[in-house]
């Protein structure tokens, strides 16, 4: 199915966030806003995810 | 509390804002506030806040000014090389408004006894540079329930997220970002465009004011700006029920 990740589209083949964030080969640290609205890591393997939605991941920035 | 006829005149122009006014500025005269760092967020954000007129502003930071510091941390110019950059903050920003106070604590912040200073304070600005000094002070705003606006820069990214810890199911910055491990990119390695501090600092001294004027609409939003891009995105972040710091 084709999601929107970081603003492009990806056509991936897993349903959970956790998964797409494997199959995405994203790198720690990040947090991850699913349509506008951050996830907790702890919901990542409960979160499905249909075709269409929009992921942004977000790596911490530190510095000031 | 009221405004001296010199004060009157001096924010006269925030007195003709209907969002300010002269109870607004009364509030931020009479606010108190704790700006940790004084580099390039610092200073930006330090400069308006002064200049606004918040009552009491205390200025945390170890460093002295480097050469490299000049690029972006506007408070300090050539003839102030290896001097404190806490002293001279004050002075600086005394000498654009002497009205108001300004304390320093010349320490890392991480040797400051951070409880005893957040009983004094209304609002913690987060100007520091690295994961360590996030995490110290978010836990130390989560305990005291002060509230805390954070930012942070590097290359042309910026990120903004203010808390209210006094608010039911409040997330905390490590509700967002819970790992402990520091970032690969900072200003260090991966440089960082002067004016994304003057951008990423009036935000957080924009918030800062917003909060003390009691506007608390964009609390718990990540705002992001990309200088490269010309872009801004705010996301919500929810307290995450499993928080080793909020929980």
């Amino acid at each position: 199915m084709n999601i929107m990740i970081n603003g492009e589209v990806h056509a991936l083949t897993s349903s959970t966030l956790q998964d797409i964030l494997v199959e995405f080969n994203a790198q720690p640290p990040f947090a991850v806003a699913l349509n506008g609205d951050f996830v907790s890591q702890g919901e990542y393997g409960s979160t499905q995810i249909a075709a269409g939605d929009q992921l942004d991941i977000v790596s911490p920035i530190y510095g000031g | 509390m009221s405004l001296s006829n010199k004060e009157q005149v001096r924010y006269s122009r925030h007195l003709l804002v209907k969002n300010i006014g002269e109870q607004g500025q009364i509030k931020l005269k009479q606010s108190r506030i704790l700006i940790v760092g004084v580099g390039g967020l610092g200073c930006a954000a330090a400069q308006y806040l002064a200049a606004s007129g918040v009552g009491q502003i205390t200025l945390i930071d170890h460093d002295i000014i480097e050469l490299s510091n000049l690029q972006r941390q506007v408070l300090y110019k050539t003839n102030h090389l290896k001097a404190s950059k806490v002293q001279t903050a004050r002075n600086q920003l005394l000498a654009a408004n002497p009205e108001i106070k300004i304390n320093i604590i010349e320490k890392s912040i991480l040797n400051v006894d951070l409880p005893e200073q957040l009983s004094a304070v209304d609002l913690v600005l987060d100007c520091t540079d690295n994961v360590e000094t996030r995490r110290f002070i978010n836990q130390a705003c989560v305990n005291a329930k002060v509230k805390l606006v954070s930012a942070s820069a590097i290359n042309g990214q910026g990120q903004l997220i203010s808390f209210d810890f006094n608010k039911p199911d409040m997330p905390c910055y490590l509700c967002l970002f819970p790992d402990a491990e520091e970032s690969a990119l900072n200003c260090s390695n991966a440089g960082v465009l002067s004016p994304l501090l003057g951008v990423m600092g009036s935000l957080q001294a924009t918030e800062t004011i917003r909060l003390l004027l009691g506007m608390a609409d964009n609390l718990g939003q990540l705002t992001l700006y990309d200088a490269w891009q010309m872009d801004f995105k705010r996301f919500n972040v929810r307290k995450n029920t499993n928080c080793s710091c909020c929980h």
